[in-house]
């Protein structure tokens, strides 16, 4: 998470402070995880259909907010590869790394939606086994397979209205006055049966895009856009402030896909206002209108993205025609063809050869633009120090989630 | 839940709907997979089972799987799950709301302090429906609708402010008759007892435990009007549409049974159309839950095959199938359409906003509060002593009296008459059951069988009201006999004719000066016929037991009041 994929060095840089806060926050619980480890059964509808009598059978687990892409390049790499069966199974990133520590999940690959999955996996690994899980030297190590920013989306008509008074719903500092004023929409001239202002993110315990949310609350506060400090976390003002803005969420999601899914089904009656990918903003977009209407994205500055690592692993219940079949999976799934379906998903394409604008109506950077889809993203915010993520994560479990505890 | 259905109310009442086929249903290694669901999506379900069962379902081991559903009030399916009921595979009530308070319930009872073991943690959201106040067309129009917006708060107020339907210009409606379903059985009835707290307290958030306390007031002049309470909303639903305006005006219901209305060609006789009131406050959604249940009766292979049908329940072709009976599919890629649409009283851009599920603790303080809001009920008990009933049918049938009067709430009042050749009154003015019911149980225990059955006299009598009722209360009236009238003075059909009268509000028995006449056929001599149209007449429900079951028939009887 919170790695600008531009810069490659910036990535591990981020990654290793990360990997120290990711394990504490694991092992001391600021992170939830799930009470069942068990992997859940696949999903429901469209599901891909391995040839169960392929030669080779490879497990791939990765998280929710890629499914449509993965299913659908999935379905594409069997016809090309009739010998190979990819058996999907979908996951929250946490949920994941838990199944794997715990050996209840044994995949052949893995992709959680960013790499600091895969240092918690590590760390946890490594201290139970005494040696490392996941390769990460020449051909198997670690690749982002697609990239997305963190974005804002917004009901159309409410989104109207507050830019039409000069104001965005990417500000943090406007969302405070929404979220606090006891009047709710009428405040900013909505009519009373819109109500409170409400917005959403995911719990930032549980799930990437939540935590990402939280990093950029602590610096809409500040004002800075890098180097967030423990200082500015124990500001008692801040503390104040994130609670009021907090109060506006009626319910923390579990995990960035299914929260996107429950703002088109329950429309504005339960969420106006949602920080969530920009991937995932633009894969709901058509199903959005044919519910309640249309949707506005706005990209908060600064931002944080994601990469969508695909991960081997030094397993041995993987054997080598397995792990061969699964590099020319990855292969394929960074073969330009498939890099540019990914992009009908909303995501950004990993491989530097896929351009992201074309001339193709059909791409949703042309195709959204007027919902405020774009290609130009503000600046990244400094990914925080892992002791400050590990207070903020702190203080929002008390201030916020179980406050009195 | 059945009785509120006019016929076809037997001992065991819930509505089962098994579709095996033939091999599989007999397929002695077949898997049975048994749901209890909220009978509002009875017609869904149904449907969706009737599909599964012919996709000839097997587990990955290869054996056939059988799809067993029970339609039931939610609250009224937690509290069997709560009491121990091991039947179970999942269990799909009308809202999330209910799976948190069984969560928090069973690990109260199970897990002790911070074991935290939660029953349903296995939810899948199957299909959406926001809870809605339904309405016939000409009344809500009087009211305002469509151009004006309505909420509780308006709905609360008219309810409770008097002079019924004349304030509106109306005054050939009668009074405004407001329903909900029974909280303590029924998740809307729970959500109708929320938004009304909601209502008294004034706020649309930040719902306290203080808030419900300050509303109490306010939610017993809102449950004042309430004409009477159903078990399940879909059951609930069907009266409503069956029995028309005279009946109900108003009542808290799902969207989709509002479609259901304009669908159903058993309701094809209604008067008017049937419209839904998005509330202004905000409302809720029933958002169905499909919970497989982690119990340990539950088997590896009812869990699997219970996942397989939940898979088959959220598949884009059933979602379809699902909005065909006016429910919001959960799958995205499925536009909403008719009958979600105007034409079927809906509006499908709405909610615009919804109330808040308040803190676990506040919602059971809402539902633990219902014995001191909800209208005093006061119910006459008849009792048939006559000869017939001399030896165990007797014995039976006083054990059975006696766990009716142990589960009537004790703020509720009660008397009791027995019949034979005579009538004779154990107290004929009722008293409240908390401190009567000892008494009550003592001159049971101490009646004996002899004599004829002068049972249409007896229910005409236990009809008139008591001067010791307080005003307002709801009057039932429970009869039990084994056998046929032989010596009364009253015919039978004067007696339905009277109740008729008095349900279609004319002449001076009017509904308020008539209790509901409820009825139980005990044993095989009773006639069912003529306690079922007493039953139909009297707006109650007809029920049939043997010295075996009865006490089973009084518990669910009880649970009504």
């Amino acid at each position: 998470m919170a790695a600008e994929i531009k810069g490659p060095g910036k990535v591990l840089i981020v990654l290793i402070g990360l990997a120290l806060l990711a394990y504490a926050a694991f092992k001391y619980g600021w992170i939830k995880l799930p009470g069942k480890s068990a992997v859940p059964p696949p999903a429901a509808s469209g599901e891909s259909r391995p040839n169960p009598n392929a030669r080779v059978q490879i497990d791939f687990l990765y998280t929710t907010e890629k499914e449509q892409w993965l299913k659908v390049a999935v379905d594409e790499f069997h016809k090309q590869h009739p010998d190979i069966a990819v058996n999907l199974q979908a996951t929250g990133s946490i949920e994941s790394v838990r199944a794997l520590a715990e050996g209840a999940a044994k995949p052949t690959i893995w992709s959680p939606a960013d790499e600091a999955a895969i240092n918690l996996l590590e760390t946890e690994w490594t201290m139970s086994k005494g040696r490392s899980l996941v390769e990460k030297k020449g051909d198997l190590a670690p690749q982002p397979l697609v990239i997305t920013p963190l974005v804002v989306i917004a009901w159309e008509e409410r989104a109207k209205l507050l830019s039409g008074r000069g104001e965005g719903p990417a500000d943090f500092k406007t969302l405070h006055t929404l979220a606090t004023s006891p009047k709710g929409w009428m405040a900013v001239g909505g009519p009373a049966e819109w109500g409170y202002v409400k917005l959403g993110h995911t719990a930032p315990n549980t799930s990437n895009s939540g935590l990402q949310t939280l990093i950029l609350m602590a610096y809409g506060f500040t004002g800075k856009r890098a180097n967030l400090r423990a200082a500015d976390i124990l500001d008692e003002r801040f503390q104040k402030w994130m609670k009021e803005i907090e109060t506006a969420v009626g319910k923390f999601g579990s995990s960035s896909g299914t929260y996107m899914k429950e703002m088109v089904l329950y429309g504005p009656s339960k969420y106006d206002i949602l920080f969530n990918y920009e991937s995932v903003a633009i894969g709901f977009m058509a199903a959005a209108e044919g519910r309640w209407g249309n949707l506005s994205v706005y990209y908060p500055n600064p931002t944080l993205w994601s990469n969508h690592p695909l991960v081997f692993f030094s397993g041995d219940w993987i054997s080598p025609e397995q792990q061969a079949a699964a590099r020319k999976l990855r292969d394929f799934l960074l073969s330009q063809p498939i890099q540019s379906r990914a992009m009908e998903f909303g995501f950004r394409p990993a491989n530097p050869d896929v351009k992201l604008l074309s001339s193709d109506p059909a791409n949703p950077w042309n195709r959204l633009k007027t919902a405020g889809i774009r290609t130009e993203v503000p600046p990244v915010a400094e990914a925080p120090s892992g002791e400050v993520i590990r207070l903020l994560l702190e203080t929002w479990r008390r201030v916020v989630e179980s406050p009195g505890r | 839940m059945c009785l509120f259905l006019g016929t076809g109310c037997r001992v065991r009442s819930r509505d089962r709907e098994s579709r095996g086929s033939a091999p599989t249903a007999t397929a002695p290694d077949s898997v049975l997979v048994t749901i209890s669901y909220g009978s509002e999506k009875k017609a869904f379900l149904t449907d969706a089972i009737a599909r599964f069962q012919k996709t000839g379902p097997r587990t990955r081991g290869g054996k056939p799987v059988r799809i067993e559903a029970v339609a039931e009030g939610s609250a009224e399916s937690m509290e069997a799950i709560l009491a121990g009921r091991s039947d179970l595979t999942v269990w799909s009530p009308a809202s999330s709301l209910m799976v948190d308070v069984l969560n928090d319930r069973w690990s109260e009872a199970h897990g002790g302090l911070g074991a935290g073991k939660r029953i349903a943690a296995d939810s899948t959201s199957l299909v959406l429906s926001p809870v809605v106040i339904a309405i016939w067309e000409p009344m809500a129009r009087a009211l305002g609708w469509p151009g004006k917006p309505l909420g509780w708060r308006d709905i609360a107020e008219f309810a409770t402010g008097g002079g019924g339907w004349e304030r509106y210009g109306n005054p050939q409606w009668g009074d405004f008759k407001f329903g909900h379903t029974h909280p303590r059985f029924s998740n809307s009835g729970a959500i109708a007892l929320v938004a009304a707290t909601y209502a008294g307290a004034g706020k649309t958030r930040d719902l306290s435990a203080e808030d419900v306390k300050a509303a109490a007031a306010f939610v017993r002049r809102v449950e004042a009007s309430v004409v009477h309470y159903g078990r399940s909303t879909g059951f609930f639903a069907e009266k409503m549409f069956s029995r028309g305006p005279a009946y109900l005006s108003a009542a808290v219901l799902y969207e989709n049974l509002v479609a259901e209305s304009a669908l159903n060609p058993e309701y094809a006789s209604k008067p008017f159309p049937v419209v839904a009131i998005y509330p202004r406050e905000g409302t809720f959604w029933a958002d169905h839950p499909y919970v497989i249940l982690d119990l340990p009766s539950v088997s590896g292979d009812q869990r699997e095959a219970a996942a397989s049908f939940r898979s088959f329940l959220l598949s884009p072709q059933i979602q379809k199938v699902a909005l065909q009976h006016g429910f919001r599919p959960v799958e995205t890629s499925l536009t909403l359409g008719p009958p979600l649409d105007p034409s079927h009283g809906l509006d499908p851009a709405q909610p615009k906003n919804v109330l808040p599920n308040p803190p676990v603790a506040v919602t059971r303080a809402i539902l633990d509060s219902f014995e001191q809001v909800k209208r005093p009920v006061s119910v006459t008990f008849v009792l048939d002593t006559s000869g017939s009933m001399k030896g165990d049918p007797l014995a039976q049938a006083k054990a059975g009296a006696r766990v009716f009067l142990d589960n009537l709430p004790g703020g509720d009042r009660v008397r009791v008459l027995l019949f034979s050749s005579g009538l004779r009154w154990v107290s004929p003015e009722s008293v409240p059951v908390e401190s009567g019911r000892a008494r009550l149980q003592q001159a049971l225990d101490a009646t004996f069988a002899e004599g004829g059955t002068k049972l249409y006299d007896a229910i005409l009598e236990a009809s008139l009201p008591s001067a010791s009722d307080p005003k307002g209360a709801v009057r039932a009236v429970v009869v039990l006999t084994d056998g046929e009238d032989t010596s009364s003075k009253t015919s039978l059909d004067a007696l339905l004719a009277r109740f008729r009268r008095a349900r279609e509000g004319e002449g001076e028995a009017s509904e308020a000066a008539v209790p509901r006449i409820f009825t139980i056929a005990y044993g095989s001599e009773a006639k069912p016929d003529v306690l079922r149209k007493i039953a139909e007449a009297g707006g109650g429900a007809f029920f049939s037991g043997t010295p075996r079951d009865i006490a089973r028939v009084y518990a669910e009887l009880a649970s009504f009041f």
